[in-house]
């Protein structure tokens, strides 16, 4: 195991920020701390690169108790949000400026320049400064920075966020690519799932200083544990039920989990959007209600019904053109095996 | 390998009170200890002269502050201060209302016309101003022209003088303290007055000068305290007719060698100009933010 | 259109204005000093650059222009290295050490400079100690030292948190985190502090005064002293020639910082 983070926990003032945080990173994983702003995910970096020190429990790298080793003494290296490119340094300055703190000899830090530059396409650009640089450049300088130290772990935080909406779907394959290339380990923060999906083989979903879930994206998508990570992770219907067996649903012992929390045991469960029947045929299935269409969102790509039934609002949706109207009564329903039971996170 | 001790941006606190202490000690020795002899000088009696010390009294106090001449100097230092910090307060406000809406480039150009002068020997300055304002200047033959009379070695020796110096001195800080308060002025401000009606007059008035006023306060203390301060510009405009405190000091000092009567002088000089300081960042910061309501 | 429309020409005519009664003495100085009359007269009456070179040979002026370039780079150099020092060390201290320590620092621009001038005259005399070059350098770099402080803690606040981690990320120790990145980014600051350290020295008159003495005279001093007693081109000629050494300091600031620095 590369890293092991074992019951780590954080105080910032009066208030805990990690609690109890628990996961580990082999070599060459590529893991993604995946969660809404402020659920601890960069604190949480932050840990592992050096520059805050737990409150308690134990964090390891290679098998070495590193709690309070300082950064300059990690082998790891952290890409910053915001980059963090020295403003008075040339993106060739910039990228060797590790080497040169640690004294490392001018071939061997030449080949490394030039690696590192070919490995994240920056040739051509090793005079210029930072200030002229575009947000994509800057943050493949911020890249090579990292890797040409051969850091046993590499660790981002939010590298795509700061780009253009276009840029992103781009450095984000870029950013694959490099990945694969070298090997490395490295943990990603992101509060995008589309980013985590594609960079990552495991995701820690983080909430509020704890650990949700971790597994694989597809362990992710398609059975997330907590009511909390499947609407994160895209479930548009979440619903709860007092008791009883879920197959046996009427429309009065359904409650959508917005609203307030009752006394009795509570069942939670999911319906993907797209498992969802709209139109004559939900009459078929085992659990259906009447409604009418309240919203039509219409992408191009496909298209996403919101249907009032009683007091709940039911998602649906197909990749046709439009069916239904807004406006208009329809019956929706879905089978039951579509509904993924879910725990409540409290 | 050891556990180190926590990485922080902070260095441990011994680095950084080595960092700061030659500055410090720079200060304290160069304008605390002086200050203490001059009070210990103070107490002396007037007629002790260079000598060291002998025993303390008050008798120079009494002499001193009980001198209606010197209370002449002191009426005539504060009212060329308060004459020029007013004209300059007054000038200063359609400057600053302009400079914090001009373009990037015309308050780059700005500055630097308003703040070079700062930059600039002040003797060489007042030899400007001797030139303009001495016989055969071109203040005074305009004003002869308009009917004045002007004594023939021109306005040198007058208050007036001293006055016109003095507000070239401190007309940046007016400006440049105005500006700070009038950017924080949102335009939309004046706009929603407008909407509901506002005149001209309720504009200034009611809108844009409670909301400069804490800037106004803050140049026109620094201005005060420059004016009852500085020593060359009375020294040489006034050219020894009109003493103000500074001058008066400086005469005590090396002139008369009357150091007991200097060393009090200057003790109220320090103190009335830390007053006007202090004074005003209090009064400020208890009732005039920069984002003071409107009424 | 209304007066409050900035846009009015009211407003810009006032700016013309104020910027003329504040250049004007330069202006003067400078034009009367290439008068061909041996007595001043503005406008100037013919022209000739004379008095420039005989400015320079009077020597009470020369020795006051050598004495003075001297103090000055020496004030300079005490304003600059320990206000870089006390503004790196203050970056690091916590509020209740800056509440002490930033109006401390401000002292030598509101305590009057005729206090100090007496106050050092009696403590030097009267202690034996007796002015000289050093201890008027050394004086006239505290008055140089809150701007210097200003100016390089400006830029010390203006460098992002993620720098310093960056570079510790990187494997850089603390101190020589200082060195490689913080003194490099802040070298426009230091300079204009130093350049605002020398001319705050050589344009210094009162403490100069009370600490002269017949080897120790300043340029501002020996011009005063000549003003009293005689007004011609020649300490006219003298003045634009400060005027110019003036120039190259602003010029200087420009450069690095902007003059709006100077702004409180």
């Amino acid at each position: 195991m590369l890293l092991e983070m074992d019951a780590v926990s954080k105080q910032f003032g009066s208030t805990m920020v990690l609690h109890s945080i628990t996961f580990s990173v082999a070599e060459n994983e590529r893991v993604c701390i995946l969660g809404p702003s402020g659920c601890g995910k960069t604190t949480t970096l932050n840990i592992i690169g050096g520059f805050l020190v737990p409150d308690a429990g134990t964090l390891r790298l290679s098998g070495r108790i590193v709690n309070h080793l300082p950064a300059y003494r990690r082998e790891t290296a952290t890409v910053f949000q915001d980059y963090a490119l020295f403003p008075h340094l040339s993106v060739a300055e910039n990228i060797l400026f590790g080497l040169r703190v640690g004294r490392v000899p001018g071939g061997e830090a030449r080949s490394r320049l030039n690696w590192a530059l070919e490995l994240t396409r920056l040739h051509g650009l090793e005079r210029r400064y930072p200030r002229q640089l575009s947000g994509g450049q800057r943050q493949r300088v911020a890249l090579a920075r990292a890797l040409v130290m051969k850091p046993k772990l590499l660790l981002l935080d939010e590298p795509l966020s700061n780009l253009d909406a276009n840029l992103r779907v781009e450095m984000r394959r870029e950013l694959l690519r490099i990945q694969r290339e070298t090997g490395i380990a490295s943990i990603l923060v992101t509060h995008d799932q589309h980013e985590a999906f594609v960079l990552a083989e495991k995701i820690v979903l983080m909430e509020r200083g704890r650990i949700v879930q971790v597994g694989t994206p597809a362990a992710l998508f398609n059975a997330p544990e907590t009511v909390f990570a499947a609407r994160f992770l895209g479930f548009e219907n979440i619903f709860r039920t007092r008791g009883g067996e879920p197959s046996s649903l009427t429309l009065a012992g359904l409650e959508s989990a917005a609203s307030a929390p009752g006394a009795e045991q509570q069942v939670y469960f999911g319906v993907r959007a797209d498992r969802v029947v709209l139109g004559p045929n939900a009459q078929r299935c085992a659990v259906h209600f009447e409604g009418v269409v309240s919203e039509v969102e219409y992408t191009g790509e496909e298209t996403t019904y919101f249907v009032h039934a009683g007091p709940l609002t039911i998602v649906a949706r197909g990749s046709e053109a439009i069916e239904h109207r807004r406006g208009t009564r329809v019956s929706v329903g879905w089978d039951p095996a579509a509904q993924w039971m879910l725990r409540d996170d409290g | 390998m050891t556990v180190e001790a926590a990485v922080s941006l902070r260095k441990p606190p011994n680095a950084a009170a080595i960092s700061i202490a030659p500055a410090a000690v720079l200060v304290v020795g160069a304008m605390g200890i002086p200050l203490v002899f001059l009070v210990a000088v103070a107490l002396q009696s007037s007629n002790a002269g260079v000598d060291a010390f002998h025993q303390v009294t008050l008798e120079n106090f009494r002499r001193v502050l009980s001198d209606p001449f010197v209370w002449r100097v002191f009426a005539r230092t504060f009212r060329v201060s308060a004459l020029a910090t007013v004209i300059a307060m007054a000038c200063s406000y359609p400057v600053a209302w302009y400079l914090s809406r001009a373009s990037h480039r015309a308050r780059s150009l700005m500055f630097l016309l308003i703040m070079s002068p700062l930059l600039v020997s002040i003797l060489a300055r007042l030899q400007g101003w001797l030139i303009l304002l001495g016989p055969g200047g071109v203040v005074p033959a305009v004003l002869q022209e308009i009917g004045f009379a002007v004594p023939p070695r021109g306005m040198i020796g007058t208050e007036a003088a001293i006055v016109v110096g003095l507000v070239h001195l401190v007309l940046p800080f007016g400006v440049l303290n105005l500006d700070v308060a009038f950017r924080n002025i949102d335009d939309t401000w004046i706009l929603a007055a407008r909407d509901l009606g506002a005149t001209d007059s309720v504009l200034f008035w009611r809108v844009l000068f409670p909301l400069s006023i804490g800037g106004l306060i803050r140049a026109a203390s620094a201005a005060m305290a420059v004016g009852v301060s500085i020593f060359a510009t009375p020294a040489l405009l006034g050219a020894g007719i009109r003493p103000v405190l500074s001058t008066l000091i400086y005469n005590q000092g090396l002139v008369s060698i009357n150091w007991p009567a200097a060393s009090l002088l200057a003790i109220v000089l320090v103190l009335g100009a830390m007053l006007l300081i202090l004074g005003a960042s209090w009064v400020v910061s208890m009732k005039y933010d920069v984002g003071w309501r409107k009424q | 259109m209304s007066p409050f429309r900035h846009e009015h020409p009211i407003y810009r005519l006032a700016a013309i204005l104020v910027v003329a009664f504040l250049l004007a003495p330069i202006a003067v100085v400078t034009l009367a000093s290439v008068t061909r009359t041996s007595y001043v007269a503005f406008p100037p009456r013919g022209l000739t650059v004379r008095w420039f070179w005989m400015a320079l040979q009077e020597p009470n002026f020369y020795k006051g222009l050598v004495t003075s370039l001297k103090v000055s780079a020496l004030a300079a150099i005490a304003a600059t290295g320990l206000g870089t020092l006390a503004a790196l060390g203050l970056d690091r201290s916590g509020p209740q050490a800056r509440s002490i320590l930033e109006p401390l620092f401000t002292l030598p621009l509101a305590v009057p400079t005729v206090a100090i001038g007496l106050a050092l005259l009696l403590a030097l005399s009267l202690s034996g100690i007796g002015s000289s070059l050093w201890i008027l350098a050394l004086v006239q770099g505290t008055l140089g030292l809150p701007y210097t402080i200003r100016f390089v803690s400006t830029a010390i606040e203006g460098i992002p948190r993620h720098l310093y981690w960056a570079a510790q990320d990187l494997g850089c120790p603390p101190r020589q985190v200082t060195t490689r990145v913080v003194l490099p980014i802040i070298r426009p600051s230091i300079m204009a502090g130093a350049a605002f350290g020398f001319v705050v020295a050589f344009d210094e008159l009162t403490i100069a005064l009370f600490l002269a003495g017949p080897s120790l005279v300043t340029l501002p001093v020996a011009m005063y002293t000549y003003i009293e007693y005689s007004f011609d081109p020649l300490v006219i000629a003298m003045a634009t020639l400060s005027i110019a050494i003036s120039a190259v300091v602003i010029l200087v600031i420009q450069r690095t910082v902007g003059l709006e620095a100077l702004g409180r």
